[in-house]
């Protein structure tokens, strides 16, 4: 077991050097994603509008896997996890990705503060005058108030982010167990903050899209898909480093098999979650509920039933089995694919409040993905260029890589 | 008897089981494991006190079938919930509650999820049980020396005489080569093997305790019973609410039933179409039935004004309600249950109650009218509605009985009962001609007393009455 150990902590575990032409890379591709959708909506599309929903979908993507990581390192923390301590630190690198987002997070807020109501019809203040609905709701969905929230969250993640992953490298160096003890003492209330802040954060900024309407499960149900995307990013970027030759001998195949069956299980949990919400609207029947289902059963019926069985019914049958969790190809198709259906969940979050009528997939939404997606990425990687993908100090590193599933 | 005891005796010889040896790591035992394993045993097994990494491998386990039982079961789960679900919801009782559709997939989920799980959980834990032979009430390995330990530190390793490559002497030699101590020989029970007696009676009689209810219920099914059932579950039978005829101390007056608020017309209650609901062109300066506490005053009016007066009420001369063939049909049999008991199939005054009551000479009988007589042929079809509604003289009035639409559909029937009676003949269909002309051939008509076949053809036209029509 001794020798195992050794061998896992090997200099060129830090990605290091090697990620710096990627990372730039990708802020370049980012910035051309960014301005080619711009010029996009400007010329051909729907202008601000469409601008703003399609970045909202992108820069809630790249949100979501962040908190979704967010979420894994402190339940691992929480639950004094020891397989995981192989692969925490993937997860630990992703939730650096809290700092790019909030400067992302940046052309939505002050278009807000200007008064646009280009996304958010609560914000187009003559309109909410007429409104009883949304005059009842100005006390909390107003720009203002709005912005606060905004803040707060961002300094909660970016303040936790910094925490973990900062102390976690630390002990790569100084080898102390004392700063796991730490870690998990601030786990506890790290997911106290987090769950309100992800909840309200959801509520913010997908919710308040359809101002009208209220679910109060739906920051549940974005959390279900926070895993979901977390899970499959885990395993694709786990997959990766090892195809560069990382992680060789500290991720074997029972630590894909448990991301796989992670992200197995939060596909499900994503569906009972989604099901549940549908389920008690179309029982109840009232208006002001059915109303957010009612923008997503006509024209975009085909979207809502693909997702259904994109997003659960297949992966429940294909991705059941352990032998397919536990080769590698099936488990980075299956990954990608959660991720596929993942953005596919928040693109039909959003988009049928900007157009009930008519889909409006567009070549802006896969430039303004690369953009986001290359910002939050490449960012993520220039933060991260010195740290080691693996927590090579940590107390269970030898616990987790002993451990075997049954 | 006797023959099975000696049968009994001879198994109770003590027979060689199996031989089990003791290893101490379960390092030892895997490596063990293994070299049972390519020595080509079949039926074997290791006994360890926690679950050994790599135990299924080294004892060349293949992978269970469980997963496909419990797949099957949930399959079968869903699709049964959904099945019941749709034949309950949309075959059977197909009732729309609050709104919804009579079967829709969203309510079913819930429940086929549920019996999904259910149902595989049965299979997961009753397959291990079959897949496994278990239950199993005795093992001949409980009686080897040291064996508990299986449950604490030590690892074992059994081998059944079963196996095809078993062999008395080299197996256990075998065990030990391998490092196995303590080899033991297995011996069958010498008490014999069977199942104690103790729980065969019990299980008897907690058959027979579980199979009374179902028989007293099946007993109380199929055969009489004076006595009202066995209360035993109340459900929702007594309930605090009041029912009609009830009295209570809500309110002051005591009566649970509830006089309309004043100014108020409770649903189906707004009969301001008098032509419809009285049949009268207007009630201007008339007296009601509505008015009803009136009535004591009217009952020392001459019975005679009274009828003169009613005469002279402007009745509506013509059926306020549409008049189609299938009112006409409906008129026909209303008049058969409600009236024809009295003034005969035929509207004559020859009911069978009628005709009986004569016979017995009743003393208190008024005989029935005849509506097809020229008298009542004049009234308008107003007055009729009303005789229907409120009674006349002797005759009790039916209003409570026969809702507004089935009195005018009787009024429309006993107008065709009288024109039948002066109905030309070239009124009735032809070939309805030719068979009333061969049965009248075959049989002279007797009396009034047959029915119109079918009202409106006018059939009775042709009987011994005086009509103008038998020309
Ligand atoms: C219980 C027997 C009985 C039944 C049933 C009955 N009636 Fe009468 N009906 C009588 C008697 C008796 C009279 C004559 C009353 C009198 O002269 O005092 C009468 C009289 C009448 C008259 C003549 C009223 C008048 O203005 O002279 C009509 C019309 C009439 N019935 C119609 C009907 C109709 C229609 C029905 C079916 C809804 C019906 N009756 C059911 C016994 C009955």
């Amino acid at each position: 077991m001794a020798d195992t150990l050794d061998h896992s902590i090997e200099p060129q575990e830090t990605v290091g050097r090697a990620c710096v032409g990627l990372s730039t890379g990708l802020l370049v591709a980012g910035a051309i994603g960014l301005g080619l959708t711009v010029a996009i909506e400007l010329l051909f599309g729907t202008g601000a509008k469409g601008f703003f929903h399609r970045y909202l979908v992108a820069f809630a993507f790249c949100m979501t896997i962040t908190l979704g990581s967010l979420f894994f390192v402190l339940i691992q923390h929480l639950t004094k996890a020891g397989w995981s301590a192989s692969v925490r630190r993937i997860a630990e690198i992703y939730t650096l990705g809290t700092i790019p987002l909030a400067v992302l997070f940046l052309p939505i807020l002050v278009s807000i503060l200007l008064g646009s109501h280009a996304l958010y019809e609560w914000n187009d203040v003559e309109h909410v005058k007429t409104d009883a609905l949304l005059l009842g709701k100005s006390g909390y969905l107003n720009a203002g108030f709005f912005s606060v929230r905004a803040v707060i969250y961002f300094l909660v993640w970016i303040g936790l982010a910094r925490l973990f992953v900062y102390t976690s490298v630390r002990q790569d160096v100084v080898g102390s167990p004392d700063l796991t003890s730490r870690m998990e003492a601030w786990s506890a209330p790290g997911t106290l903050a987090f769950s309100l802040t992800a909840s309200f954060a959801a509520f913010d900024w997908l919710m308040s899209l359809a101002p009208h309407w209220y679910s109060t499960i739906f920051g549940v149900y974005v959390f279900a898909g926070c895993l979901v995307a977390c899970f499959a990013t885990m395993a694709i970027t786990v997959l990766w480093l090892k195809s560069k030759g990382f992680l060789k001998t500290a991720v074997n195949v029972e630590h894909q098999h448990d991301l796989g069956k992670l992200l197995f299980a939060f596909t499900c949990f994503w569906a009972y979650i989604a099901f549940s919400q549908y389920f008690l609207i179309w029982y109840a029947n009232i208006p002001e509920e059915t109303v957010w289902y009612k923008a997503r059963l006509s024209a975009w019926k085909p979207v809502s039933g693909f997702l259904a069985i994109g997003h659960f019914i297949l992966p429940f049958i294909f991705f059941m089995s352990r032998h397919i969790k536990r080769n590698s190809y099936l488990l980075g198709f299956w990954a990608v694919w959660g991720l596929l259906m993942h953005w596919l969940d928040l693109y039909w979050i959003v988009m049928p409040q900007m157009s009930s009528e008519a889909l409006t997939f567009s070549l802006s939404d896969v430039t303004v993905l690369v953009g986001v997606v290359g910002i939050w990425g490449g960012t993520i990687g220039l933060l991260a260029r010195d740290m080691s993908v693996l927590a090579v100090s940590d107390p269970r590193l030898p616990e987790a890589l002993a451990f075997k599933n049954l | 008897m006797a023959h099975k005891k000696t049968e009994s005796k001879s198994a109770a010889q003590p027979q060689l089981t199996g031989v089990v040896a003791e290893f101490e790591t379960p390092d030892a035992v895997l490596h063990a494991a293994e070299l049972v394993r390519d020595a080509g045993y079949t039926r074997w097994d290791v006994h360890t006190p926690f679950p050994v990494h790599g135990i299924d491998e080294a004892m060349g386990i293949r992978p269970t079938i469980l997963p496909w039982i419990v797949a099957f079961m949930a399959v079968s789960g869903f699709t049964g919930a959904l099945l019941l679900q749709y034949l309950a919801n949309a075959v059977f009782y197909p009732f729309i509650i609050s709104g919804k559709p009579t079967f829709a997939i969203e309510p079913c989920l819930p429940v086929c999820f549920e019996v999904a799980v259910l149902l595989s959980a049965f299979g997961a834990f009753f397959g291990m049980l079959g897949l496994n032979g278990l239950p199993r009430h005795a093992n001949d390995l409980f009686r080897a020396a040291g064996f508990t330990r299986a449950t604490s530190d030590r690892f074992f390793i059994a081998i059944d005489a079963a196996d095809r490559k078993f062999n008395e002497a080299e197996s256990a030699g075998f065990l030990e080569k391998l490092g196995g101590t303590h080899v033991q020989k297995l011996f069958s029970d010498p008490a014999g093997d069977q199942f104690p007696q103790v729980l065969h009676t019990l299980a008897l009689i907690s058959a027979c305790i579980a199979i009374t209810p179902p028989v007293i219920v099946a007993a109380r099914r199929v055969t009489d019973q004076p006595f009202p059932r066995l209360h035993l579950i109340q459900d929702m039978d007594m309930q605090v609410k009041k029912k009609t005829q009830k009295t209570t101390t809500l309110f002051a007056d005591g009566r649970i039933m509830r006089p309309a608020i004043n100014g108020t017309v409770p649903r189906g209650g707004l009969m301001t179409d008098t032509r419809k609901f009285a049949g009268l062109e207007s009630t201007s300066g008339l007296m009601m039935v509505a008015d009803a506490p009136a009535a004591p005053a009217a009952a020392v009016v001459d019975p005679a004004v009274a009828a003169a007066e009613r005469e002279k009420r402007p009745w509506v001369k013509t059926v306020p309600v549409p008049v189609t063939l299938d009112v006409l049909k409906r008129g026909q049999e209303r008049y058969r249950i409600y009236c024809s008991a009295c003034h005969g199939l035929g509207g004559e005054g020859d009911g069978l109650v009628s005709l009986r009551a004569v016979e017995l000479e009743q003393p208190t009988w008024t005989r029935p009218v005849s509506l097809v007589s020229e008298g009542i042929v004049k009234q308008p079809v107003g007055q009729i509605f009303d005789t229907v509604t409120n009674g006349v003289r002797r005759m009790a009035g039916y209003g409570d009985q026969i809702s507004v639409e089935d009195r005018w559909a009787i009024v429309a029937y006993v107008k065709a009962l009288q024109r039948s009676r002066v109905a030309p003949i070239a009124d009735v269909p032809v070939e309805l001609l030719e068979k009333l002309k061969a049965e009248a051939a075959a049989a002279p008509p007797v009396g009034g007393a047959a029915a119109p076949a079918v009202a409106p053809a006018g059939a009775g036209g042709l009987g011994a009455s005086p009509a103008p029509a038998a020309k």
